[in-house]
Order: C-alpha cells, then structure tokens, then sequence
C-alpha cells in the first residue's frame, strides 16, 4: 500500500476539527431546533402577554424602555436558559461510550482533553447563537409591538443580559457535561442534571425562603424596610451554592433603568456583585475541570 | 526477530470489592509481521490489554511497548501508527460512511485537501464505495465491519488490533475478513487480533497467545503449540482398516512397537494409537510389512480447542 501523508496536528487543530463535527452534529440536531423554537414561542409569548398586560395600563405607569419589558422576562429565562446547557452537556461524552465511537475516538492520536475542549467550544458557541440570536430576534417585534424606543444603552444592557444568561446555560452545561463523564448511560445523567436544575431553581428557593422566616420571623409593618433588606441578604447567603441565584442577582440590575440619564455601567455591576460574577465565572470553570479528571482518570475497558 | 509490541510482567487491576485481576503478569511478544492471535473466553482480559496496547487504560504494574513506544508515556505515537477496530464497530450513525472516515481521517493527521479521497479509495477497497454516502444508520453489522476495517486503514498504519473482530459476522464476512488479514500481512503490516472464536481465526494466526483468567496460559505458533501439547499427550494416530478382522492382529504388532502408549480399538475396523514421539514411520512400515488391507493411516492435528483445553487445565 502507498504510503499517506500525515501531519503531526497541533493541540489547537486536534481541539477544532473535533469542534467543527461537533458544531455540525449540532446545527442539524433536532434538539437544537426544539429549543431555539422553544426560545421564539417564549419570547413571543411574553411580548404578545405584556402588549396586553400593557393596553390596560396609564399612559404613566406603562413602560417606555425595551429593558423593562425583558426584566420582566429575566426571571423566564433562569427557567429555560439552564435546559439550553442541560441538553448539550447531558449525553456529550455518555452517548459516546454507549454508542462505542468513543475508542474509535480515542485510539486516534489525539488526547481526552482535546474532545472534552471540543466539545465545550462547540456548545459554547450553539448555545451563545441560540441566546444572542433569539434575543435579538425579539427586539424588533418588540419596538413594533409597544411603540418604544431602543437606544444604545439599551442595546449594551440586552448584550450584558445575554451574556449573563449565556454564562449560566452555561453552567448548567458544565454541570451537565460533568455528570455525562461521570456516569454510564444518558438517561441517567439526563435524570440527574434535571434533578439538580429542579433542586436550584425549586426546592432551594423554598428552603431559603421557610428559613429565612424562621430566622427573621413574620415581618411588621413597622420595620418593613429593614426586614425586607436582612431577608434578602439572609436569602442570599442561604443560596450562596445557588447559581440560579447569582444569575438572577447580575440581571435584576442590567435591566432595571432608573431614569433616563441612568447609563449602564459595568464597573459599578461588577463591583456590586463581585460574588455573583465569580459565582457565574468559577461555577462552569469548577465542573469542567471535574470534567477533565473524571474523563482523564476514567478507564474506558 | 524484532517484535512490535513487548509486554513484561503487565498487571491490570480494576479497583472494587472485590478487586478483579483482569491481566496477572502477562508477557508477550510479537513479532513483526505476523498475525498474532490472542484467544481466550469472554472474560478473559483481551480487551483490557488492548486498552492498555493503545493507552486507554494504565497498567497497575509492568511495562508495555508497542512499534517500540512505551504505552504509559508515548500514547500518542502509538494511536498515530496503529489502527484499531475494536468490539461493536462504533460508528455516528447520522453520519454517512464517507462523512465518518473524513473525520476520523483528519483526526489521523491525513490533510484537508487530501482526506476526501483517502476515504474513498478505502472505501472501495473494502468494497462500499456504492454506500459511501449512505448513513452508518442503514447499515448491517457486516458492512459495519467493513467500515470498521476502513476506518484501521485509513492512516496506512504499521500495525493494525482487531478486538473480537467476528463477533456476530457471518461466515461470509468471516471468509472475507480472514482474506483481508492475510492480504494486509502480505502489504508489511503486523495484525494483533482477540477473539474467543477459535475455529473463525485460528486457521489464519502464524503466533498464538492463549490466555484465561488474566494470565498467558501459552504462546508460540501453531507448530510450537502442537509439538509442546503433543509432548506432554502424545501423538494421536488413527487407523482404519478395510477388513475389520485384521484389526487384532495390527493391535498386538503396534504394541510392541517403542514409543507406544496406548492403543485401543475405537469401533469395527478402526484403531487409534498415541505415541510418546513421532511413529507415524513404523507405523506406515509395519503396515507394509503385515500386508494389511488399509482405509486410511491419519495423523490427527490438534484442533484449536483441543490445544486451548490442553493449555487452559489447571488455570482457576
């Protein structure tokens, strides 16, 4: 037989050309399309609620900037952005080994960390297309819709929130990818990726909120302001672990405008909630490396 | 002799309760441009070692060199000359055969501009060039195995390891793929290949290793493995005659005969004879001299089986 011409492929191109095939599995996955799908329906749903919502309000009270209309949505997307991760990071290295392409896949020369990179990278940018685009997508049905206008900081605000929400999907989907590593079979750890989204999103929520009161007590309309503060800051600790938390922290001020004047400003976010930006900095930075010992250290028999 | 893979004292235990002694002090050798079998029951630590051989498993103790690359810190250079099939052909079954070969070809280091064509052209050597564009989905288990086979071949490898490689393939694809081995052995390159299939394979290895429980039971060639059973047995001879009343005669006269250690009559006309060496000679010579009217004088081979049962006694 001839002899082929082969080149010794650098760590970079190894990672990319397993990111190339990853992206393409994904831009014709059904589970894709489900989801940006399932993005559009949301967003069109709450515009179409929020036109109505809107049509009984004064003049006074109705809202004039688009990030008003998207704080609304802010709590929604803490809903749906962590299924966004979940089903990218679910099966990412499961479906391999179930389906046994993963030794064909490891008996090339490359190394686990470099299919782990490519899988990230290649879910990391369907995910921030999926994000950015069904985001914007949805402003200019928005202006239509309401009658408002948009303007650069507005822009700059609806970027910083889709940033923040690209950055907890992304948790999700470290969290997620983990599990897949660490377990045998998909439906086990599609199982338990969904147990912890309903334990951060749910259950934690309620613990918080019934210790909260057993801490503080009933509040009195006497010091109601001061309560409402200890609580918030007793809730916070509480779900410190909480990424769901931070998440809703960061955005909660991204697009709350106080006045017109008020311009967003991202020295002021970020040393406001230094533990919320670490939290959604370190949480996906933690699970990936969990990701890389478990898939490394891993026996595939 | 050079050797392309050398196994010194290999042990392999998976942690649990208890621990399981997958490979107990293996050595092995084998040479260059042979086609090695390794044959063992399900269970047996195949597969572990050829985790180990390619780097997707570590040895708990001992040493291991493949093409002269040490398993433990030289992986990369090892999956970069060795094309492997292992158990179950996995394929992305939404991929086309064409699509899948292109990935893994660049993954190989075979260039962009070149990749599409290498696929093709092993693609019609393993003859589905007409699928080259159908999805890995719509395939049997037959053709995966040739896409399995194309996909060892497409970095022109040094050495190719096929893990149960006919498992659930039939005997078409058994005929074929014991063609294709010998055809590829032919081309310089050195096949290792696992199966518990004795009777599919073990006609086509030029080397053996036997193993079971973890631990090489006995390697060598046929030849070698023949002679050293036939040593510690006997050679099994039988003899059938036309005229079945002849058949006392012939069993007083062979027992006089040196070297003999057991004769017995089987059925009507037919003698069987285990010598302690080589008497086929005095036998061909006394059965002249007696004028015995003979059907057939047979020499019996060992079967593969006969060899793995005589090899296996004693171990667990």
């Amino acid at each position: 037989m001839e002899t082929i011409r082969r080149e010794k492929l650098q760590p970079m191109k190894r990672i990319l050309i397993i990111a190339r095939k990853e992206f393409s599995d994904a831009v014709i996955s059904k589970r894709l399309w489900l989801l940006i799908a399932l993005f559009l329906l949301f967003y069109v749903t709450m515009t179409f609620y929020l036109s109505v919502a809107y049509s009984i309000m004064s003049e006074e009270t109705r809202p004039t900037r688009i990030t008003q209309i998207f704080s609304s949505a802010g709590s929604s997307v803490s809903l749906i952005a962590p299924f966004l991760g979940i089903a990218f990071g679910y099966d990412a290295v499961s479906r391999e080994r179930e389906s046994g392409t993963l030794r064909i896949l490891l008996s090339r020369p490359v190394y686990r960390e470099d299919v782990v990179n490519g899988k990230i990278i290649a879910s990391l940018a369907i995910m921030g297309i999926t994000l950015f685009a069904s985001t914007f997508l949805t402003v200019p049905a928005t202006i239509f819709l309401h009658g408002i206008t948009i303007d650069l900081d507005d822009i700059a605000r609806l970027f910083l929130f889709s940033t923040f929400s690209l950055m907890f999907a992304f948790a999700y989907y470290a969290l997620s990818l983990f599990l897949s590593t660490l377990l045998n079979k998909s439906s086990l750890s599609l199982m338990a990726s969904i147990a912890l989204w309903a334990f951060f999103t749910i259950i934690m929520p309620i613990i918080s909120t019934m210790i909260a009161f057993m801490m503080l007590g009933f509040p009195s309309f006497a010091n109601a302001e001061d309560y409402f503060k200890k609580y918030s800051e007793l809730n916070y600790m509480i779900q410190i672990f909480s990424i769901n938390n931070h998440y809703n922290t960061l955005t909660g001020p991204v697009l709350t405008k106080g006045s017109k004047q008020d311009v967003l400003n991202l020295i002021k976010v970020f040393s406001q909630y230094p533990i919320s930006i670490m939290a959604l900095i370190l949480y996906p930075i933690i699970f990936m490396m969990l990701s890389y010992i478990m898939f490394t250290r891993r026996e595939e028999k | 002799m050079s050797f392309v893979i050398e196994c010194e004292s290999l042990v392999k235990i998976f942690k649990g309760n208890p621990p399981v002694i997958a490979l107990d002090n293996v050595n092995l050798k084998v040479p260059k441009g042979s086609i090695y079998g390794l044959f063992g029951p399900n269970g047996a630590g195949k597969s572990t070692l050829i985790s180990i051989l390619m780097g997707l498993t570590l040895p708990t103790k001992g040493s291991a060199k493949v093409l002269g690359y040490d398993v433990l810190r030289e992986s990369l250079e090892i999956r970069s000359r060795v094309g492997l099939l292992p158990e179950g052909f996995g394929f992305y079954d939404s991929m086309t055969a064409l699509e899948n070969l292109k990935y893994f070809g660049l993954l190989d280091g075979i260039p962009a501009d070149m990749v599409k064509q290498r696929a093709e052209e092993i693609l019609e050597k393993v003859g589905l060039e007409e699928r080259a564009n159908a999805k890995v989905s719509t395939f049997s288990r037959g053709m995966k195995q040739r896409l399995g086979i194309a996909q060892t071949l497409l970095k022109d490898p040094e050495m190719l390891i096929f893990d149960e490689p006919t498992v659930g393939i039939d005997p078409d694809g058994v005929m074929e793929f014991r063609r294709f081995v010998q055809d590829i052995v032919k081309e310089g390159k050195t096949v290792f290949l696992s199966t518990h299939l004795l009777r599919d394979l073990g006609m086509i290895c030029t080397h053996t290793a036997m193993i079971r429980k973890g631990r090489i039971v006995a390697q060598g060639s046929m030849e070698e493995l023949t002679q050293k059973m036939r040593g510690a047995k006997g050679y099994s001879y039988e003899i059938r005659l036309k005229k079945p009343e002849d058949v006392g005669r012939l069993l007083q006269e062979v027992k006089k005969l040196p070297e003999v250690m057991e004769v017995r009559i089987e059925d009507e006309g037919k003698v069987s004879i285990i010598g302690g060496s080589d008497i086929g000679g005095e036998l061909f010579s006394l059965l002249s001299r007696g004028q015995y009217s003979v059907e057939a004088l047979v020499s019996s081979k060992p079967e593969w089986e006969d060899l793995y049962r005589f090899y296996s006694e004693g171990v667990g």
